[in-house]
């Protein structure tokens, strides 16, 4: 950034093209070149190696015991009171013919609730895929809970988990890491050496988001692109003459902010992101602007029919496009704490899971049924489509892991036959994987019928132990470790492995 | 408007600023630009990021336009306090829970920032045409002026001063100067020169940070 000589304008263009000319030659060999020699030494970016990550939040805390790990009343043991604890009765409880793995059918009262898609739907459809792991957490605190679900309690120098993920997999993709989650689950990790391409790129609207890839087109009366990319190369000029960038050429933040628009917005552009993202219907797009939907639209609402009206199917469709357009290799989803509708009908609870608070199973089985309906559809379009849309690369699930992570458990007791409790926050719970780098159809550790309370396994055999507790460091190895992600200190999870 | 740009940048901008002979001469004349081994790279390079409502504020002062005027997305959505809220260092605590806003830009916010910059300086060109405010030295349904004309040289000065509050070095007239024709070397139009020198200003670094 020094420069040695006066130069003039003419004279200083001409270096500019020259320097932004190598840029663009370089650009599809390597787009984020600048940032590639950072961290990770095995960091890849190769696509045939790629893994793909999506971390889909159960927000509020989602009970593994009214899920996937449920106890019926008549195995509570004899001399416990049944009725003062969290156990359904017998025809609340499915298991399909084949699964190792059984789940609670829609209650009868879900309070003001519109239950939609169940549990029992879905673990029909993925009982093979699906991979249980008990285990405690840390903290009852939303927020702490959360970025911990995410940092496996910090084992990984503090880095998420998708961070991880996109450090090894992502350092040439224009958006590596995507979150469009909330609270303590869009909270970046706190490794300061993390590559700068593998930080999180976070997303508010996801229906509205492809608009931020493109720098002009949508604009009403837009210039030609390359009237713009002219106008773009001056602005450079002016940089890199005016006091304030002689005077700041240093500056890290600047710099940084230079580097991003010079190389990775033009990479976006070139990608027409804009199109491949745009979730919004072709009705609702004015005309005149040159914007079109993306042309998987109809598949997104295909298998996540909420896509034009619902933030939550909307957040999983951007999640597979990112990863299908070789954008992204991490994604993060979350329900969020508002209400959700579907006309008049509430078919997600207001604080989400934590609506369990006044209404513990309908918030549950409503909420477990909304959190599913997206993993199973992110399963189906992953099972469908090649990755990159090139049949050498084989099917994008092949390569993907879903972690359903939440905050926390919920109590494990009520008062005596009531069925329309609530519940406080609970250390003791349970986390959903599914991918076929996992032992599927599987639980690992178990549940305490005489007290709900979950137990661990032996992480190398993945052999269950009533005295063994696995925490928020072995979840995040588990995904680790399928994934090839390595770290110092991450644990031996080979018993999980498929 | 000045002595606001002054403060902001603390003690580094302003001693680059002195050394770059101030904010205009009295004859007339831009500025002369020294070379870039006469000034000091700051070392104190904590600079801030100019959040939305900073951005929105300066814009809509900068070509006097109300916020809600300077661009919309699809012709619905607020493209600053909306579409590109979070983009641009907003924060969402009602509906995604972010409390705080960024510590950085992300990728996407210099291709927001274009947006938003492209729109607004249109909407002040054709506003322009009836009731001239921001470009009033040039004739918006004509050529682009040439270079050596007043009508260009006032242009520039009056976008640096409403978006960077001072005056531009003659090698930054310069560069901007290559706006006003094509790759081909043909002149463009005037208004296509106005917006595209009003973008080049506003999405500097000098306008998104301080």
């Amino acid at each position: 950034m020094h420069h040695s000589t006066r130069f003039s304008r003419r004279g200083w263009m001409a270096g500019l093209g020259g320097t932004l000319g190598a840029a663009a030659g370089g650009l599809w060999l390597n787009p984020r070149r600048v940032f590639a020699d950072e961290g990770d030494p095995n960091a890849t970016t190769d696509p045939a190696e790629r893994r793909l990550l999506f971390v889909v939040c159960a927000t509020g805390g989602a009970s593994i015991i009214d899920s996937f790990l449920p106890v019926a009343i008549d195995e509570v043991p004899s001399g416990v009171d049944a009725g003062s604890l969290n156990a359904y009765p017998t025809d609340l409880i499915t298991q399909p013919t084949g699964s190792n793995i059984r789940g609670v059918l829609p209650v009868p009262d879900t309070n003001f609730l519109t239950p939609g898609y169940s549990i029992a739907e879905f673990l029909g459809a993925h009982y093979a895929d699906l991979t249980v792991v008990a285990h405690d957490v840390t903290s009852v605190n939303h927020q702490v809970a959360q970025k911990r679900a995410l940092t496996g309690a910090g084992i990984d120098r503090g880095r998420t988990i998708a961070e991880a993920v996109a450090a090894r997999y992502g350092l040439d993709l224009p958006l590596a890491n995507c979150n469009m989650a909330t609270e303590g689950y869009v909270t970046p990790g706190d490794d300061a050496s993390l590559p700068v391409a593998a930080r999180s790129e976070i997303i508010a609207d996801p229906r509205m988001y492809a608009m931020s890839t493109h720098g002009s087109r949508g604009q009403l009366a837009a210039p030609a692109t390359d009237v713009l990319a002219r106008a773009r190369r001056i602005r450079e000029g002016l940089e890199e003459v005016s006091p304030f960038g002689l005077t700041y050429r240093d500056a890290p933040l600047r710099q940084r902010y230079l580097n991003t628009r010079s190389e990775i917005s033009p990479q976006l552009e070139a990608m027409d992101a804009i199109t491949k993202l745009m979730l919004l219907p072709s009705d609702a797009i004015p005309q005149n602007l040159g914007v079109s939907p993306s042309p998987l639209g109809d598949a997104m609402r295909t298998v996540l029919p909420g896509v034009d009206r619902d933030n939550w199917h909307q957040q999983g469709a951007l999640a597979f496009l990112l990863s299908y357009y070789g954008l992204s290799c991490a994604s993060t989803i979350s329900l969020r704490f508002d209400p959700s509708f579907d006309g008049d009908a509430i078919v997600g609870a207001p604080l989400a899971f934590d609506f369990s608070h006044q209404s513990h199973r309908a918030a549950q089985n409503v909420m477990w049924g909304r959190v599913l309906q997206v993993v199973d559809g992110l399963v189906r379009l992953l099972k469908e489509y090649d990755y990159l849309g090139d049949p050498a690369l084989g099917k994008m699930w092949d390569r993907s892991l879903i972690y359903v992570a939440s905050d926390f458990g919920r109590d494990k007791v009520r008062p005596a036959g009531n069925d329309g409790f609530g519940t406080g926050h609970h250390l003791n719970n349970g986390s959903v994987l599914l991918s076929p780098l996992l032992r599927g159809n599987q639980v690992f550790g178990g549940v305490d019928p005489a007290t709900l309370l979950t137990y661990g396994f032996d992480g190398r055999t993945g052999e269950a132990d009533p005295n063994v507790t696995i925490r928020e460091g072995e979840v995040y190895s588990v995904i680790a470790q399928a994934l090839d992600v390595d770290f110092p200190g991450r644990r031996d999870m080979s018993g999980l492995l498929a | 408007m000045k002595t606001q740009r002054i403060i902001f940048p603390g003690v580094a901008i302003l001693a680059a600023s002195l050394a770059f002979g101030g904010c205009g001469d009295d004859d007339g004349t831009e500025p002369e630009a020294p070379a870039a081994d006469e000034v000091a790279a700051s070392t104190r390079n904590n600079l801030v990021w100019k959040r939305y409502n900073v951005i929105e504020r300066d814009l809509s002062r900068a070509l006097e336009l109300a916020p809600e005027e300077l661009c919309q997305e699809l012709g619905t959505f607020g493209c600053i306090r909306e579409a590109h809220l979070v983009t641009l260092g907003g924060h969402d605590p009602i509906h995604q829970g972010l409390y705080e806003p960024l510590a950085e830009p992300l990728v996407t916010t210099s291709l927001a920032l274009d947006r938003i910059a492209l729109s607004a300086c249109r909407v002040r060109v054709d506003l322009d045409r009836t009731t001239p405010v921001v470009f009033t030295a040039l004739d918006l349904d004509g050529p682009a002026p040439d270079a050596e004309s007043e009508a260009f040289s006032q242009t520039v000065e009056s976008l640096y001063r409403r978006l960077l509050s001072r005056d531009p070095l003659a090698t930054e007239v310069d560069v901007i100067a290559d706006l006003l024709v094509d790759e081909q070397g043909g002149r463009v139009s005037s208004a296509d020169f106005a917006q595209l020198a009003c973008f080049v200003v506003t999405t500097t670094t000098e306008f998104l940070f301080v």
